[in-house]
C-alpha cells in the first residue's frame, strides 16, 4: 500500500545551509533514503523550495488567476514529500518517525494513504 | 458539541484523592447502528455480551442484598475463558494512537464492550448524527489508511498500552462522575470499565500498569455505597462512612498491588492506586497517612511532573498540615491552563480553608458552585459553604 509523506517545518527551524549542523542533518537524510531504498519501501521523494517561490493557480470569475505564494498561508510550510510503499500504517509510521526532520524536532510529517481506485468500495 | 469532563476527584470531594484529572473533550452524539463488518470475533463478542448480561443481573441482585461476592461473573468468565489473540488485537486496534482519544473510547465501547449504540449515546449525552458520522469516519480511517488488525509486538506494547489504559480510565471517569445531569454515578459505565480492565489484565498479564489500573478502579468503585447520601448528595471523602466501603473490592485491589513488587515498574495508574490504597487503609479521614501519599506523588512527579499531579500534591501538603507549602505550589501553577479548571478552584478553596482563610475559601466554593452543572455536587458544595458560614459565626 502506498502512502504519501508530506513534510512541513517552520521557516528557520532547520540549520543554515552550509553549517556543520546542516551537513550532519543532510547526511542523516541520506542515510534514511538509503535505508528506505534498501528496505524496498522508497518509491520517490524530493525536497521543495520555500513558499516564497510558490505560484498558485485558481479559476477566477472568467479566467485562471495566478497568485504569488502558496495556497494556504500557514506557519508550517511544506518542505518536501516522499512516496513510500508499506505493508500497513504501522510500518509507514515507523519510517515517518525515523525521518531526521521529526527525530530532530525541526518539523512535522503528515502521512496520507494514496487513493487506490481499484479498491474503492463506495 | 464538545464539553469537558472534569476532574473526578477535585470536583467531587474537594479533597485529596486517588485520581488525577483527565480533561477530555467529548462529542455528544449517537452511534452508528452497524458496528462494521470488519470485526473478526463476532462469536467472541457474543460470549462477552452474555457474560456482561449475567454480570448485570447478578449485580442487580447484589445491590438488593447489599453485599458483594468475592467473585463476580465477569471474573469467572475471564478466568475460565481462553481469550484469543484476536480479542487483544481488537483492543489495540480500537486504541491505535492514529485514532483520536474520543474515537478510541467510542470504538472500544462499541466493539470490545459490545454496548449497544443507544446505550452509549444515552450514557454520554451524545447527539446521534454527528457521532454516527464520526464513528463512520474512524472506521473508514482504519480501512483506508490500513491500520493493521494485529497484536503489537511485546516491545511495542508498552507505548500502545497507554492509550488503552487511558480509554478505560476515561470510561470509568465518566461513569463515576457524569459531568451533566442528575446522576452521580453511571454504574453501567464504571462496571464496564472494570470489566475491560480485568480483560486487559488477562490479555497482558505482565503489564504492571494494567493491574495498577484495575486496582485503582476497584478502590474507587469500592467507595460507591458511601459517596452518595440517601438524599442524593455527594458525600466528600472527608465525611464518608468507611465501613460502608466494599471490603471485597478493596481486598482484591490490595492483593493486586501487593503483587507488584518492583517499584521501578510502577506507572502513573499504579501510583494513583497506591494513593487510593492509603485511603482504603485509613480507618477514618483523620488517620490518613499524608506523608506516604506525598511520597507517592513525588514518585509520580519523577515519571512526569504534570500540572494535575502538582495540583493534587499541593492539596496533600495542605492535609499533611503544611497548607502554606501547598499554597506556594499552587502559585507556581499560576500560568498553567489548569487554573481555568474546576480542580484548581477546589484546591484553592481547600487550601484557603486549611490555612484558616475562611473568606477566600468561601469565595472559591461559591465560584465552583456557580459553574457546577451536577445537582448532587452543588448540594455538597452548599453544605461546605454553610459549614464555613457557621464556623465564622462561631
Amino acid at each position: 500500500m502506498k502512502y504519501t509523506l508530506i513534510l512541513a517545518a517552520e521557516e528557520g527551524s532547520s540549520p543554515d545551509i552550509g553549517s556543520a549542523d546542516w551537513a550532519s542533518y543532510a547526511e542523516e537524510f541520506g542515510a534514511w533514503n538509503k535505508e528506505a531504498s534498501e528496505a524496498g519501501v522508497h518509491r520517490g521523494g524530493e525536497p521543495v523550495e520555500p513558499p516564497t517561490t510558490a505560484t498558485t493557480l485558481r479559476m477566477g470569475d472568467s479566467k485562471i488567476e495566478m497568485h504569488d505564494g502558496p495556497f494556504a498561508e500557514t506557519k508550517e510550510c511544506i518542505i518536501g514529500w516522499y512516496l513510500l510503499e508499506c505493508e500497513d500504517l504501522d510500518e509507514v509510521l515507523k519510517w515517518a518517525a525515523k525521518l531526521p526532520l521529526v527525530a530532530r524536532g525541526y518539523g512535522a510529517v503528515e502521512v496520507r494513504p494514496v487513493t487506490d481506485f481499484s479498491k474503492m468500495q463506495n | 458539541m464538545m464539553r469537558q469532563s472534569g476532574d473526578l476527584q477535585m470536583a467531587e470531594d474537594c479533597v485529596q484523592d486517588a485520581f488525577a484529572i483527565a480533561s477530555v473533550n467529548w462529542l455528544r452524539d449517537g452511534f452508528p447502528d452497524h458496528p462494521g463488518a470488519w470485526i473478526r470475533s463476532v462469536a467472541k463478542r457474543k460470549m462477552i455480551d452474555k457474560a456482561r448480561r449475567l454480570n448485570t443481573a447478578r449485580n442487580a441482585q447484589q445491590a438488593l442484598a447489599y453485599e458483594t461476592p468475592t467473585k463476580t461473573a465477569d471474573m469467572e468468565f475471564y478466568e475460565s475463558d481462553d481469550i484469543s489473540d484476536d480479542e487483544l488485537a481488537l483492543v489495540f486496534l480500537c486504541c491505535h494512537p492514529a485514532i483520536s482519544a474520543t474515537d478510541q473510547v467510542m470504538l472500544i465501547l462499541r466493539l470490545v464492550a459490545g454496548l449497544p449504540p443507544v446505550e452509549i449515546a444515552t450514557a454520554f449525552f451524545y447527539k446521534k448524527e454527528a457521532v454516527r458520522t464520526r464513528l463512520l469516519r474512524a472506521k473508514r480511517k482504519i480501512r483506508d489508511a490500513n491500520i493493521p488488525f494485529k497484536t503489537p509486538s511485546i516491545a511495542e506494547q508498552d507505548g500502545r498500552l497507554e492509550s488503552v489504559l487511558a480509554a478505560i480510565y476515561l470510561i470509568f471517569n465518566e461513569g463515576y462522575l457524569p459531568a451533566r445531569g442528575q446522576s452521580l454515578q453511571r454504574r453501567d459505565l464504571t462496571r464496564e470499565a472494570i470489566r475491560l480492565s480485568r480483560l486487559l489484565c488477562k490479555l497482558v498479564p505482565n503489564s504492571t500498569e494494567s493491574h495498577g489500573l484495575l486496582a485503582l478502579l476497584l478502590l474507587t468503585e469500592a467507595r460507591s455505597p458511601a459517596r452518595i447520601s440517601k438524599e442524593g448528595e455527594l458525600v466528600p471523602l472527608t465525611r464518608q462512612n468507611r465501613t460502608e466501603w466494599h471490603a471485597d473490592q478493596i481486598r482484591e485491589a490490595l492483593g493486586l498491588l501487593a503483587k507488584l513488587v518492583d517499584p521501578h515498574k510502577d506507572g502513573p495508574h499504579t501510583l494513583q492506586a497506591r494513593i487510593a490504597a492509603q485511603h482504603a487503609l485509613a480507618a477514618t479521614f483523620e488517620d490518613t497517612n499524608w506523608e506516604n501519599i506525598i511520597a507517592f506523588y513525588d514518585r509520580m512527579m519523577a515519571i512526569e511532573a504534570t500540572d494535575v499531579i502538582k495540583l493534587n500534591r499541593a492539596v496533600a501538603l495542605g492535609y499533611a498540615g503544611r497548607p502554606n507549602e501547598g499554597m506556594a505550589q499552587l502559585e507556581d501553577l499560576a500560568d498553567s491552563k489548569i487554573t481555568q479548571g474546576m480542580g484548581y478552584l477546589s484546591a484553592q478553596a481547600e487550601l484557603y480553608w486549611l490555612s484558616g482563610n475562611r473568606d477566600s475559601a468561601r469565595q472559591c466554593f461559591q465560584r465552583i458552585r456557580d459553574q457546577q452543572e451536577n445537582e448532587g455536587i452543588r448540594r455538597a458544595i452548599d453544605r461546605r459553604i454553610a459549614e464555613i458560614d457557621s464556623s465564622t459565626k462561631g
